[in-house]
């Protein structure tokens, strides 16, 4: 049996009715099979007689006309099938110079009375001595939709990332002014509490009790600490802001910056440094140097507790396109629970007594390491020291 | 050194902050005196011997210590005004604000600022800081006696 395009309206069977079941023998079987079944309008023309010769359910479908209505009728006087054939007759002149004929546009109505789209594609061939056209239709009113619909979307794209680029932009700004609001407002009241407690301290120190001057030093100590965060928070929003240039740099050059930075803190430190091979990177050098100290200062930290310690540098096998490169310490390391969240802003897995930092590090580290369209992610247990590792794209793909 | 005494002027509004300048910088015998002004507009009319100024001494300061967040004229218009006058732009002025934001400090240098320090928020650190500025600027820059003026 054929089958049926998508159900319309007027009755697919009533349509269908006269038209006999094909009875070809073998091989034409499978190309009447083909004919049958074409979800295309197919109809056969005699070049002389100018009459359909011959026609498939999809022509029946696409016009509503049954094959009785069409067989032996002129095109022309089709009223659906008119839009192929000029009134000058120019279509059988046409196609008798180039025997392949294309229309992409033609308008027609369908046997509900729709306009569609039809693309019509043409041919002639000779048969027993005589000349047939056989002309193909198919209903592409969907897809000039959609392809209208593309082109228009295409249109608006632009548009629409024009305009949201300036929102976008329009938010850096505010967040900027935000920041620099943050920066030089927040702390003139900080400075002036630190100032006019150290000022009364010293004045009025004999006249006050060991309490009320235990209640001054932590008037001040949580100032300096609120200052600390503010200074944090704001080299924190300087990163997501500031431009990443990037260079081709040996990543050894740059652990070795980073621990000369180091140097106060590891000086009365007894560690042993493992720095295996590390690869050349195509980095900011002055925000790849800040991860560094970051990530290295940590395990600085977080194994002075140890009198053996033991940090470790190098790199992973990983995906082609990235290098995966790793610090390693044997120091107090984390609970696993908590490996996503010590990237957080002011995340602190140990008590502020025991290690000190306001806890930005491993933040600017994941800003830094995604603004170079990187990853990073730590591996630890408690007492079983911590890794981190973070992957760099390798060349230089677009700057984000 | 000048026979008269080296004089600083302080421009700030923040009242806090100026008690705290003025004990920090007479923490240890300075030899230097500080004027105060609040705004920018007093900062220039100082400077020009302007409304309360005209029977002021003739020296100019040694130094104009200048905050750059200030009610009506702000800092880095005083600066423009200062730099941009014959008569005053060779008066060192030394930006002292509360900002370290980098756009800050590139448009006061590009605007002739001959120094940019950001306030310290530990009172230690702030005296330390104001007593070093004054030594310097009163004590070891040798400033010019008059305003050079264009060779032309």
């Amino acid at each position: 049996m054929t089958k049926a395009p998508p159900v319309r309206k007027s009755s697919t069977k009533e349509i269908l009715r006269d038209i006999p079941l094909p009875q070809t023998e073998e091989p034409e079987i499978s190309y009447k099979r083909l004919f049958e079944s074409s979800q295309d309008g197919i109809f056969v023309l005699d070049f002389n007689t100018r009459r359909i010769v011959d026609v498939n359910p999809g022509i029946c479908l696409l016009t509503g006309l049954s094959r009785s209505r069409l067989i032996a009728a002129n095109p022309e006087s089709i009223a659906p099938l008119r839009a192929l054939f000029r009134s000058d007759g120019s279509f059988f002149e046409e196609i008798k110079a180039d025997p392949i004929f294309r229309r992409e546009n033609l308008s027609m109505e369908n046997r509900d009375g729709l306009h569609i789209q039809v693309e019509a594609v043409c041919n002639m061939f000779h048969f027993e001595g005589r000349e047939f056209i056989q002309c193909n239709l198919r209903d592409v009113t969907q897809h000039r939709l959609a392809e209208d619909q593309v082109r228009r979307l295409n249109e608006t794209l632009e548009q629409r990332v024009a305009a949201r680029t300036c929102e976008l932009e329009g938010a850096n700004r505010e967040l900027e002014a935000f920041t620099y609001s943050v920066s030089h407002d927040l702390r003139a009241p900080l400075r002036h509490i630190m100032g006019f407690v150290e000022i009364l301290e010293k004045e009025a120190a004999d006249k006050l009790t060991d309490a009320q001057q235990r209640h001054l030093l932590t008037i001040s100590g949580a100032a300096r600490r609120m200052g600390e965060l503010i200074d944090d928070l704001l080299a924190f929003s300087r990163i997501g802001r500031s431009e990443v240039q990037k260079v081709g740099v040996d990543m050894l050059t740059l652990v070795m910056e980073a621990l000369d930075d180091l140097r106060h803190e590891t000086k009365d430190r007894i560690i042993s440094w493992k720095i295996q091979d590390l690869p050349m990177v195509t980095v900011d050098r002055s925000l790849m140097r800040q991860a560094l100290v970051n990530l290295l200062s940590n395990a600085i930290k977080f194994t002075s507790k140890h009198s053996r310690a033991v940090i470790e540098i190098g790199t992973e096998p990983g995906r082609p396109d990235e290098d995966t490169i790793y610090i390693r310490d044997n120091g107090v390391g984390f609970n696993p629970r908590y490996s996503q969240k010590i990237f957080g802003v002011f995340e602190r897995l140990n008590n502020a007594d025991e290690f000190e930092g306001t806890g930005i590090g491993l933040a600017n580290v994941q800003r830094i390491i995604r603004r170079h369209g990187g990853r990073v992610w730590a591996l630890g247990k408690v007492d079983s020291g911590a890794t981190f590792y973070f992957t760099l794209p390798r060349k230089c793909q677009n700057d984000s | 050194m000048t026979a008269e005494a080296a004089h600083i002027l302080l421009a700030e509004d923040d009242p806090a902050d100026v008690e705290l300048a003025l004990s920090a910088m007479q923490a240890r015998g300075s030899h230097h005196n500080i004027v105060v002004v609040n705004n920018g507009e007093d900062a220039l009319d100082y400077l020009h011997r302007r409304r309360g100024w005209k029977g002021r001494g003739a020296s100019h300061p040694a130094l104009v210590l200048l905050d750059l967040k200030m009610p009506g004229i702000g800092g880095i218009e005083v600066l423009r005004s200062i730099k941009n006058d014959v008569r005053t732009r060779c008066i060192p002025v030394v930006i002292f604000t509360s900002s370290g934001e980098r756009r800050d400090v590139a448009v006061c240098y590009e605007n002739g600022a001959n120094a940019y320090v950001v306030k310290p928020v530990e009172f230690t650190s702030f005296v330390e800081t104001l007593q070093a500025i004054g030594h310097f600027w009163t004590g070891l820059n040798v400033p010019p006696t008059r305003s050079v003026r264009p060779q032309r």
